[in-house]
């Protein structure tokens, strides 16, 4: 009985004397004294309900179809989408290039980000969107909406295609050749041709430097814009009016028709 | 022409047509049409229903009209979407809305560099021992 008298308490004892005590109302022995209990969670009452102070609704997107052009709009979160127009079936995901040397095919109906220090030595790139920081060394981009050129952006005109195009704050651009696009969106230094068949917007930050031909133009106070303008909303394209539906059939027209009547016995 | 209760700006109503050079130390809103140049000290608001035909020269200018002719304004251009301009605006500041229909040149340097705009080039001239071309 010497281990009794060292007063030795192993780990099952303790936890066994701390259960009694508990049941006991002594408290819990383990705890000291003066710390506050853990307050028990009150009951929700189910009466109530859950009062809802601000609903969000999921985001929309506009995707186009890199085969056909077709325009769609999705809600919420998508893995896979199919073309309403035909049938292209492609991954909505956003894929981030590594910055290095790159080659390789990809398609996507997100956006794809081209970091700096990124060399894009060949292939395909088609997305949604794109944001180009690096450099176009034989690769060709297709964005099948926004293509955003960024301050450290080496594009190569040519191998581009795209429907919007942004360039970044602090980028000083002069393309060889003009440029053909929806919408043309300036956050920063432009300088050349520009044909559209949307708008131009010049933000605070940006100037428009050469000749531009649009269907519209917006100037926010403070952009720069020297240039020959030829801008006439005229020159919006016209929506394609929509396709006749076939003709209902009347109703009963299905019905068979009357049988003819017995040719009379002469 | 009339002034308004505060006598700070005149009015060229819709039924007013001028021919003539317009000149006035400060503010002035066109709604009727004037033929002729346009010179204010102060700014100008052409309405929708205004309309001028001839050079403005002006401090500031709101266009919710029809120009045909150019405008220098020393301070601010402000084009609205119901503004149709055939001329050139030269101006320190410019804001425009999406809708307009403008037609000619545009310098507007708010950064203050030199303005300069590249014209298309001409025709390279004929080399020697090269015939020109027959018209």
């Amino acid at each position: 009985m010497a281990s009794r008298k060292t007063k030795v308490v192993d780990g099952f004892t303790a936890i066994r004397a701390a259960q009694e005590a508990a049941r006991q109302g002594r408290g819990d022995p383990l705890r000291p004294e003066g710390e506050p209990q853990q307050e028990k969670a009150q009951p929700v009452d189910p009466k109530a309900g859950v009062r809802i102070g601000k609903s969000v609704m999921p985001t929309k997107r506009e995707v186009i179809c890199p085969e056909c052009g077709t325009p769609s709009h999705i809600t919420g979160k998508v893995d896979l989408w199919v073309c309403n127009s035909c049938r292209h079936r492609m991954k909505l995901q956003d894929i981030e290039i590594p910055a290095e040397e790159w080659e390789g095919d990809v398609e996507v109906g997100g956006t794809v980000i081209i970091p700096k220090g990124a060399v894009l030595k060949g292939g395909t790139i088609t997305a949604n969107d794109i944001v180009l920081q690096g450099e176009m060394a034989g690769v060709e981009l297709k964005a099948c909406r926004r293509l955003t050129i960024g301050p450290t952006a080496k594009p190569d005109w040519v191998r581009m295609t795209n429907l919007d195009l942004e360039i970044g704050v602090d980028v000083d651009l002069t393309p060889g050749k003009p440029v053909m696009a929806r919408h043309l969106v300036l956050h920063g230094k432009f300088t050349g041709s520009a044909i559209l068949d949307g708008t131009l917007f010049v933000h605070a930050d940006g100037d428009y430097s050469g000749h531009l031909k649009a269907a519209g133009l917006s100037v926010e106070e403070g952009g720069g814009l020297r240039a020959t303008l030829d801008v006439n909303p005229e020159y919006a394209p016209k929506p394609k009016p929509k396709a006749k539906a076939p003709p209902k059939p009347k109703p009963g027209a299905n019905r068979r028709p009357p049988p003819s009547p017995p040719p009379k016995k002469t | 022409m009339s002034e308004n209760a505060q006598g700070s700006r005149s009015v060229i109503s819709s039924e007013v047509e001028i021919v003539g050079t317009v000149k006035t130390s400060g503010s002035i809103q066109v709604e009727g049409r004037i033929e002729g140049e346009m010179i204010s000290q102060g700014d100008v608001l052409i309405g929708k229903s205004g309309s001028v035909k001839g050079n403005l020269q002006v401090n500031s200018i709101s266009v919710a009209g029809t120009v045909q002719g150019n405008i220098f304004a020393k301070d601010r251009i402000e084009l609205k979407s119901t503004a149709r301009l055939l001329g050139d605006i030269k101006a320190k500041r410019l804001a425009v809305e999406d809708g307009v229909t403008f037609v000619g040149k545009s310098e507007v340097n708010p950064t203050g560099q030199p303005i300069k705009i590249d014209e298309p080039a001409p025709p390279a001239p004929p080399k020697e021992g090269e015939q020109p071309p027959r018209k």
